[in-house]
């Protein structure tokens, strides 16, 4: 197929040229990819839609988890450490980033042992964020507090407890398993009523509803008159989730998971492009334009990471 | 069988259109020209049909308009209804004198520019002025259509419920429960977790104080020139409550609030009264009369559950959903009466109340 | 890329083509079989309008658990299936695939002066993608369960839940399937028909040189590449909801008379993400047809098409509006009355280019020297469609105005005037004016004056009596009518009667097509004297479209009847002559 190439570059637009001077194939990746960002941008409208419409009625407190509280936990490390797992795993996405910026950067200059290395970082960098968000996963479903799920709006309750801070009595966020005096680790079945009962003998602890408001230990047992409790949750699932409303954990899995199923096909891609560079391919072509399309590729789902932790993490 | 004569027909019809062009092509092959080469004297044919039959569609409008116009809506039986009615009668009169001067346009101008051989077509390819002045001129009638529209959108849509009698539309697959709000003008608390089809199907909260007044009642009555708030739920699909003599319309979405407020104007005996209802009814009438016993009884059963004693049919307002919501979703009705105060009274007062039971759990 | 001399087998030159030509027709036929089965289903429903409850033979070509064993009348459930499906099918594989997809095909290439698209491969993915999507849909058809049965809207909780209604089960299932294949093999053509347009266009065709038609077919694809992924993100969210047990769109539901456990979720949130598509779908359905009638028009009568600045700029604001409007769909959901004013407002203001349009339409046929082919007749009634279709959008983008007749039968009134007709019309008058094209041979100039006259008549007489139903205040997907609407009722037999004859009437077209593609009259180059560069290439047609060298293109497309001119057309590769201007 001719192109007939008009070296007037402020007439690209008058036919038998390349107007943005890309091959139609990097054209293609680029709309592809506004295609995929306008799929993530429903997501997150979805997502914003969820979070801001759950609010209780009249004092408009938020009703949704507090992503602090929920993501604190760090590998192999005891201890609250609020959002640090999830800001190493965006260090670590954002760093293959650079890595593919110098693969590509070594393809234009024909260097192929340095496309090979920064290539193959890239790919170690975002086995390495599937792997920590698998962790993540793992972490999220097991659950880590407890909680207790009462029958009016499936409301999700978390177990408080008494005490003293800055000389002054107040009461904070403590766990089932804390409750329970269990180990947070094991695998357990506590029954309502075996809580429930735990609770009556342990008069300094009491819960914190979704609207985050504390209930000393007789205010519980007021406020279980009004809404009556019908089961132990530990752990996250799509149907009920032990942070709060189902919709925290349903938008947590879906757009996670659709994000880290496009760090998986990216990851899948690179490998291929790794092995034809790897082959001489691309040196044989002449150029490394591939490296380049699959460069923008990652740098989108990169790009789309620091939305998602942006707007569901830190925000 | 009946598929064998199908198949046979369309045989046929196939070898006789075959057949049909293959005669054309020959005799234009006789006269040496081409079959499918559009000719002056089919610009010509095709011109006087285009005009003929335009025209022939712009007066098979104004007969529809003539025929039917009576069966359309009458004038709205509501205060908001009445604006509406208004500026949807202004829009109509600006579609309809905007359609016909257009198509009479296209249609004349198809007729009068049919192909002569060796005329030339004048070469007109723009005129900025022309486009500016049709840019503008709609410009200006739409923005004066918008204004208008708006401020009708914001007094229907903005009601509150002060001095409102307060009902609760129930729907669900396939039929519709109203519930008034009582003495207090409070509605009672719900939560769908309590719902027990046998003896709380309105999940409603048996312990709330404010539900002990409430009335549960299968059809809804109204108070000439009372506002009413009327508030909507549903338990399982979207549904949409839509009365059309009130110009009232607003979906039922499980999971979500929503309310129309309006104000009832004429009474349903009013209506009864009104020559174009009494015309709608007689026709109604007329057509069940033309059936036979055993059929009248099956039609007024299945559609009014009535009987041949409540023959001939009077007008009722009737509220039917409006969102597509399963099989019987044609037929989910709700009566709506509008009457005087006293009458109001009587009705109300033979409701029974929801009372005061023990808070029911699941 | 191909080159034209390299071999072929049957099987890569009919079935897996990646010549755009070749491609262009399996849309076209796939189309053409899609639109004859919904044509089928809305025999079949308004069969039952008119005669409710009534058994019909027409229902047997369903399968007979569609049919009550006592009357054999159509079961209401499955009735809401053949809405539906005729819906789905309409919408999305004849009004879209069916006719961007021959058309940008087809048409694209070759009027920009390429060899082939940009990418053969991804094309012709792009068409098997289709196919495959077919295959699934009319499979869903026949399970026992029977097919999506909510409304091509598929709202939830209907569509999410099986005991709502028996379609929403595997039918369902069946139909997300078939809609995300869909929706890829879309993205992929629409990424195909942008590049080409930017990278491939022939020396000397400048944007401003470009036909109405790729102009239209451009911002129908950046229309499709914006909007399509939104609604495969509102279907995978669905699929969620309906085999997961997520809550993104259900809350507060009673299954069965027990309380689900849904809590938190929408529908109105899955409505604005499906009409985010939904508004930008009827447009892509429409600016194809609007820019094909241009150049029909403007070929036909031997005049440029008045005002082509004017007519791009209004397809761009057409495009551009056409992703701020799509409240206006919602309007009765009980959303903040300041957010259904906004959507009025933004949808009243749509009606200023498409009026500019019509106007500049008008003015082209004024003084010009009329051919009537069927392509022409079907062109003018285009415009006469979109002329009333488009005027009672006046009503319905009006807020209040939509209280009382939104989802009534004034709207299935409107929206079948502007996409069932206005649309299928310019598709029909593509499908003429480029057949010889497609298969150099014309099509039966007298079977195509019948077919014409005859579905112009019957058409109008089934869509405008809807507007008094809908002034009546009859709802939509109703099995049957309120029977308190009396006499509003026999309007439905005169609805039916004009629908079946109608229907036969697309019999002629169909033999038609298929007798002239083996023995119709043979086509020269340039049968209608058009300028445009499609009609430039040889007779046989072939891989890579002009034997040596491309063309160049020195004028734009509508200089017909040009004063000083021997012919009373110049094609655009024709260079000026000394001292003559460009318009």
């Amino acid at each position: 197929m001719e192109e007939l190439e008009n070296n007037n570059h402020g007439e690209a637009w008058k036919g038998g040229d390349r107007p943005f001077k890309s091959s139609y194939g990097k054209l293609m990746m680029w709309f592809f990819l506004i295609t995929d960002a306008l799929t993530f941008s429903a997501f997150l409208v979805s997502y914003g839609f969820f979070r801001y419409t759950a609010v209780e009625p009249v004092t408009e407190k938020s009703l949704w988890p507090v992503p602090e509280e929920v993501f604190s936990h760090f590998p192999f490390l005891t201890g609250e450490h609020p959002l640090l797992f999830v800001a190493l795993m965006t260090f670590i996405l954002i760093m293959s980033s650079v890595t593919m910026v110098l693969a590509v950067n070594y393809g234009h200059k024909m260097q192929k042992k340095k496309v090979v290395l920064w290539l193959s970082l890239t790919i170690i960098g975002g086995a390495t964020f599937l792997g920590s968000q698998a962790w993540e996963w793992g972490h999220f479903i097991h659950g880590d507090k407890g909680a207790i799920q009462l029958n009016r709006n499936l409301e999700v309750v978390h177990i408080a407890k008494e005490d003293v801070i800055d000389g002054k009595d107040t009461m904070v966020l403590s766990s089932v398993y804390e409750l329970m005096n269990a180990d947070k680790y094991g695998h357990h079945d506590f029954s309502i009523d075996t809580v429930l009962n735990q609770l009556r003998e342990r008069p300094s602890f009491g819960i914190r509803l979704a609207n985050k408001d504390y209930k000393s230990n007789l205010e519980t047992f007021e406020y279980f008159e009004t809404s009556e409790p019908l089961e132990i949750i530990l752990g996250a699932g799509l149907k009920k989730n032990e942070y709060g409303t189902q919709d925290f954990g349903d938008c947590f899995f879906f757009i996670t998971g659709f994000h880290g199923f496009h760090v998986f096909s990216g990851v899948i891609i690179l490998i291929v492009i790794l092995i034809n560079v790897i082959k001489g391919t691309y040196q044989r072509r002449g150029h490394y334009e591939m490296v380049e399309k699959v460069g923008l590729y990652w740098h989108f789902v990169d790009l789309v990471w620091v939305f998602v932790f942006t707007f569901f993490y830190l925000v | 069988m009946i598929y064998l004569l199908i198949g046979g027909l369309l045989f046929l019809a196939i070898v006789t259109f075959v057949q049909i062009i293959r005669v054309s092509e020959l005799l234009s092959k006789i006269r040496n020209k081409d079959v499918n080469e559009v000719t002056e004297n089919d610009n010509n044919i095709q011109g006087k049909i285009l005009l003929v039959v335009g025209f022939g569609f712009l007066v098979f409008v104004i007969w529809q308009i003539v025929a039917w116009k009576h069966l359309i809506l009458p004038p709205a039986s509501s205060l908001h209804g009445v604006e509406i009615d208004s500026l949807m009668n202004t829009t109509m009169m600006l579609i309809l004198v905007v359609f016909f001067i257009t198509s009479i346009i296209l249609f004349f101008f198809g007729f009068k520019y049919r192909g002569i051989k060796g005329r030339k077509a004048f070469f007109y390819a723009h005129n900025n002025k022309l486009e500016i002045v049709w840019t503008i001129v709609p410009a200006i009638v739409l923005s004066g259509l918008i204004v208008s529209g708006l401020k009708v959108w914001d007094s229907t849509m903005n009601v509150t419920s002060e001095n409102s009698q307060i009902i609760e539309l129930h729907s669900r697959q396939f039929q519709w429960a109203a519930r008034y709000a009582g003495e207090d003008n409070i509605l009672g608390k719900h939560d769908f977790r309590l719902i027990d089809r046998a003896t709380n199907p309105l999940s409603l909260d048996k312990g709330d104080k404010y539900t002990i007044d409430d009335k549960i009642t299968n059809e809804v009555h109204l108070v000439v020139g009372k506002p009413v708030m009327l508030k909507f739920r549903s338990d399982d699909v979207i549904h949409s409550a839509y009365i059309p003599h009130f110009r009232v319309q607003m979906n039922c979405v499980p999971g979500v609030r929503t309310q129309f407020g309006f104000t009832p104007t004429k009474t349903t005996q009013e209506m009864r009264e009104d020559p174009q209802i009494i015309r709608q009814m007689q026709e109604l009438n007329d057509r069940i009369d033309a059936m036979s016993l055993i059929e009248k009884t099956v039609f007024l059963d299945e559609n009014f559950a009535k009987t041949v004693d409540d023959l001939p049919l009077k007008f009722d307002y009737q509220l039917l959903c409006n969102k597509i919501c399963g099989s019987a979703h044609y037929n989910m009705k709700m009566k709506f009466v509008v009457e005087t105060q006293e009458e109001f009274d009587t009705w109300i007062a033979q409701q029974k109340e929801v009372g005061g039971l023990v808070l029911t759990k699941k | 890329m191909s080159d034209h001399h390299h071999k072929e087998t049957f099987i890569t030159k009919y079935i897996f083509s990646q010549d755009h030509k070749m491609i262009a027709k399996q849309f076209l036929l796939t189309g053409i079989f899609m639109a004859l089965v919904g044509m089928l289903m809305s025999a079949m429903f308004r069969v039952q309008l008119a005669n409710p409850g009534e058994t019909s033979i027409l229902y047997n070509l369903m399968p007979s658990n569609w049919m009550d064993p006592d009357t054999g009348a159509l079961l209401q459930d499955k009735y809401l299936a053949l809405v539906t499906m005729h819906g789905t099918i309409l919408v999305f594989w004849v009004l879209t695939a069916g006719l961007s997809g021959t058309f940008a095909n087809f048409l694209i290439p070759l009027q920009i002066g390429a060899r082939d698209m940009a990418s053969g491969f991804i094309n012709m993915l792009s068409y098997w993608f289709f196919f495959a999507a077919t295959v699934v849909l009319i499979y869903s058809i026949y399970v026992p369960s029977g097919p999506a049965s909510a409304g091509w809207t598929i709202y939830p909780p209907l569509s999410a839940e099986a005991s709502y209604i028996e379609g929403s089960g595997l039918g369902m299932t069946l139909w997300l399937v078939s809609i995300t294949l869909f929706i890829v093999g879309s993205l992929l053509g629409g990424l195909n028909y942008i590049v080409t347009i930017l990278n491939l266009r022939t020396k000397g065709m400048s944007m401003k040189r470009l036909p109405l038609t790729i102009w239209a077919l451009f911002v129908t694809a950046i229309l499709g590449v914006l909007s399509f992924p939104v609604l495969l993100s509102c279907g995978l969210l669905l699929v969620f909801d309906r085999s997961f047990g997520t809550s993104f769109y259900l809350s507060d539901l009673i299954i069965g008379g027990e309380a689900a456990h849904h809590i938190g979720g929408s529908p109105i949130l899955f409505e604005h993400l499906f009409w985010f598509l939904g508004h930008p779908e009827v447009y892509i359905i429409l600016l194809p047809a609007l820019g094909m009638t241009s150049e029909v028009i403007s070929v036909n009568t031997r005049k440029p098409i008045f005002g082509y600045q004017a007519m791009v700029l209004s397809l761009l604001a057409i495009g551009f509006l056409s992703f701020i409007v799509w409240g206006h769909h919602m309007f009765m959901t009980g959303m903040n009355p300041f957010l259904g004013s906004v959507f009025a407002f933004t949808t009243l203001l749509i009606a200023i280019p498409s009026a500019i349009k019509v106007f500049n339409y008008l003015t082209t046929l004024w003084r010009g020297n009329i051919r009537f082919t069927p392509a022409m007749l079907f062109a003018i009634a285009m415009v006469s469609t979109f002329i009333t279709g488009g005027l009672t959008g006046l009503i319905l983008g009006n807020a209040p105005l939509d209280i009382n007749v939104h989802d009534t039968y004034f709207v299935v009134g409107h929206f079948h005037i502007v996409m069932g007709l206005s649309a299928i019309y310019g598709m029909l008058a593509g499908v003429y004016h480029w057949f010889p094209k497609m298969y150099g041979r014309m099509m039966n100039k007298n079977l195509g004056y019948l077919h014409f006259w005859g579905t112009f008549i019957c058409a109008y007489g089934v869509f405008f009596p809807m507007h008094f139903l809908g002034l009546a205040g009859l709802p939509r997907r109703y099995y049957a009518n309120p029977v308190d609407m009396g006499q509003i009722t026999d309007i439905n037999d005169i609805i039916t009667f004009f629908a079946l004859a109608g229907a036969v009437i697309q019999f002629i077209f169909v033999f038609n097509f298929f007798y002239s593609i083996f023995r119709g009259s043979p086509a020269s180059k340039n049968p209608w004297k058009a300028n445009t560069l499609e009609w430039t290439t040889p007779v046989e047609r072939i891989h890579g479209n002009w034997p040596g060298d491309l063309p160049e293109v020195h004028r734009w497309a509508y200089d017909y009847s040009k004063p000083g001119a021997e012919e009373d057309y110049i094609p655009q590769n024709v260079p000026l002559k000394e001292g003559e201007s460009e318009h």
